[in-house]
């Protein structure tokens, strides 16, 4: 493409709206992808620097959802990076989440991605009740998608999700083998 | 529809409560549609002769006393929504000292539990030295950046968001955090903002971030768009260039430009602080007080007058390999006045926003655009007004001569009593729906301030709004919409020649 960067889009099968995993998976975008210190840079780190941006996004419809993984790297690095990510896809299934799962002595020194995660969901969640606009797309949403669901409390649920969950729905998610990848790369002309 | 529908989560039913079921809290489209209904129901009453009562069963039923019942329920609905009329925008803001070198803009707002910080410091991309360009990105990005681990691990947990951005007249620093994380999110970032480190290898990872924002703003045609404009027309000048500079500027700026940036320009003279909360006046206050009092005081740098001036290259192609093409005019619009931004801002909603704009025509009746718009950017010496659609390959000769046409129309013929009066309408409705959420607000705030006509403007756009006559507006787009002032911006491929 005439593009100057080259851009990796992994995606991968995930829950659909009112499975029991629509948190944990919720709460993974955040912490893989988004905020201050997204978990996913760790594995771009070294000498390398495989990718320049990540970010990742989690799509949940009615009868299905997605997980997609975006990344921006310099096209000679594109392969590395797209593996180096599925790697650290992998390992998403046994990482340690939140303070909790460390020892007492070491909880002071460590992330607590998970509890960073809760935050900026709550973030996220007053902020789109601001606009009257965004609350009704919500509210519309939510009446179509869990019409004969068991009824579910977005923001309790949330905070009842553990370390544990976030394992659990990775390795059900976002370890396995089965995975797209599509990558858009510059022509040989813009290449450098 | 049955609102109250059984599976409206309990959160949504409290929302629905509290925001549609009370008068004074409707959603701000449904207020202005109800006033605009009630405001012209009179009119509309006397235009078919409602009253004047001559069927004998009308006769019968309307009787003299019916009738005053009648007007007496109308008049109290004026009454009741008319009130909701006057909070059409209930600009609360007010401004607060803390001591008698810092104070800033308090807008309470318990709309949600979010408090949002807008940290305005003059200057910015016109404050940067020659060959520097880029500078006032490095300086501000490392205002916010975590100096270490522990710090960025402290702030990841409170979940608050913070970011900066470079404009053509200032730096702005966005804090977004959880009311009740407010003072612990505040502690950090302040210490960070009041001493940020400017080390080497900082400096050179930010320059490596930009290099990477540059490559993003010629690939993106919308990004490659906005930098070309501002070029055609501010080149040579401390408004022109990308906010991300160049190669060559980023290999010029050293840590000392950095340090010496941040001395001149990070200070309490030329600070700016607006902020939106549903915390309590008192609490706010306090916390910032405690929190931003300790920024030096510095002086207020001088900042040379911009000059823009026509361009002498009109014309801009850039080849890309696209499915589409992008075709953007470009008007140069004046420097900053009260009056000048609600022109623009009228002009802006005329031709480009939503159903029954201008450039609408082109889409529904023409059929040569799916995606069209007009945007304004109002700079203290100066302004752009970009007027621009995307259109299939095939049709850009067709669709490029229609724009041109129809901009040229407008600035030939002016606008009409009716379509001056929608424009007007439509505005307003725009303006309420962007200052809806707290961010933009506080922005709009600190904004006002920053330009120099006060952060009650943002309550004041209304009057200044219906104060605006036709003649002036027409005047406006005569000046502004001058076919030989326009830049003609296209981004696609290269199919033979577009004119």
């Amino acid at each position: 493409m005439d593009i100057e960067r080259a851009y990796v889009i992994i995606g991968l099968l995930a829950p659909p709206f009112n499975h029991e995993d629509y948190y944990a998976v919720d709460l993974l975008a955040h912490i893989l992808g988004r905020g201050v210190n997204p978990l996913l840079n760790f594995a771009f780190q070294g000498r390398r620097r495989l990718a320049e941006s990540v970010s990742t996004r989690y799509v949940s419809l009615k009868y299905g959802g997605a997980f997609l993984v975006y990344l921006t790297a310099k096209p000679g690095n594109i392969h590395a990076a797209e593996n180096a990510a599925i790697k650290f896809l992998k390992r998403t299934r046994s990482l340690r989440y939140s303070k909790k799962d460390f020892l007492q002595k070491n909880e002071s020194i460590v992330f607590d991605y998970l509890e960073s995660a809760k935050s900026r969901t709550r973030l996220r969640s007053e902020q789109a009740g601001e606009k009257g606009l965004h609350s009704a797309v919500s509210y519309a949403r939510y009446m179509l998608l869990a019409a004969g669901a068991k009824k579910m409390n977005y923001k309790r649920s949330i905070h009842e999700t553990n370390s544990s969950h976030l394992r659990d729905a990775a390795g059900r998610y976002l370890s396995g083998k089965k995975y797209v990848v599509v990558s858009l790369v510059p022509h040989k002309k813009n290449k450098k | 529809m049955n609102f109250k529908n059984k599976n409206m989560p309990p959160a949504a039913k409290t929302l629905f409560e509290k925001r549609v079921l009370d008068s004074q809290k409707l959603p701000i489209s449904i207020r202005l549609c109800l006033l605009r209904t009630f405001w012209n129901l009179p009119k509309r009453l006397a235009n078919q002769k409602f009253l004047e009562v001559s069927e004998p069963f009308f006769k019968k039923v309307l009787t003299r006393r019916r009738q005053v019942y009648i007007l007496i329920i109308l008049l109290f609905l004026l009454v009741v929504v008319g009130a909701a009329g006057d909070s059409f925008l209930p600009d609360t803001a007010k401004k607060i000292a803390v001591n008698d070198k810092l104070s800033f803009i308090f807008c309470r707002d318990q709309s949600s539990a979010v408090t949002v910080l807008k940290i305005f410091f003059k200057g910015g991309k016109r404050a940067e030295p020659a060959g520097k360009r880029g500078l006032a990105y490095i300086t501000a990005g490392l205002c916010v950046a975590s100096p270490d681990a522990a710090i960025a691990g402290k702030l990841m947990h409170s979940g608050a968001v913070s970011y900066a951005e470079v404009e053509e007249d200032y730096v702005l620093i966005t804090i977004k955090c959880l009311s009740d994380n407010l003072e612990e999110t505040l502690k950090i970032l302040s210490g960070i903002m009041k001493k940020p480190l400017f080390s080497g290898l900082r400096i050179n990872n930010m320059k490596r971030g930009l290099k990477n924002r540059q490559k993003g703003e010629t690939e993106d045609p919308l990004q490659l768009m906005n930098l070309t404009a501002l070029n055609a027309f501010f080149a040579g000048n401390t408004y022109g260039g990308s906010v991300y500079g160049g190669a060559a500027s980023l290999k010029a700026i050293k840590r000392k430009d950095v340090t010496g940036f941040y001395k001149k320009y990070f200070n309490a003279a030329g600070m700016v602080v607006s902020i939106s909360s549903d915390l309590e006046e008192s609490r706010v206050k306090d916390i910032t007080g405690k929190y931003f009092s300790g920024f030096p005081a510095g002086g207020t740098a001088p900042l040379t007058k911009v000059e823009a001036s026509l361009p002498k290259k009109k014309e801009f192609f850039f080849e890309k390999e696209k499915e589409q093409t992008l075709i953007c005019l470009t008007a140069l619009l004046p420097g900053f006045s009260p009056g000048d931004f609600v022109r623009a801002y009228v002009l802006e909603n005329l031709l480009g926003k939503g159903i029954g704009s201008r450039l609408w025509r082109l889409r529904m009746e023409q059929k040569l655009a799916y995606d069209l718009d007009a945007v304004f950017t109002q700079l203290q010496d100066g302004g752009l007004l970009k007027i621009y659609l995307s259109t299939g390959n095939e049709k850009k000769e067709t669709a490029y001569r229609a724009l041109k046409t129809l901009l040229g129309e407008l600035h030939e013929q002016g606008l009409g009593e009716d379509e001056f009066e929608v424009a007007k309408v439509h505005a307003k409705s725009d303006f309420l729906r962007l200052n809806e959420e707290k961010e933009r607000r506080a922005l709009y705030h600190g904004y006002f301030e920053l330009m120099g006509i006060g952060f009650g403007f943002v309550g004041d756009f209304f009057t200044a709004l219906d104060r605006l006559t036709l003649m002036e507006m027409n005047a406006y787009i005569k000046r502004v919409l001058n076919p030989g002032g326009l830049a003609e911006i296209i981004i696609g491929p290269k199919l033979g020649k577009v004119k």
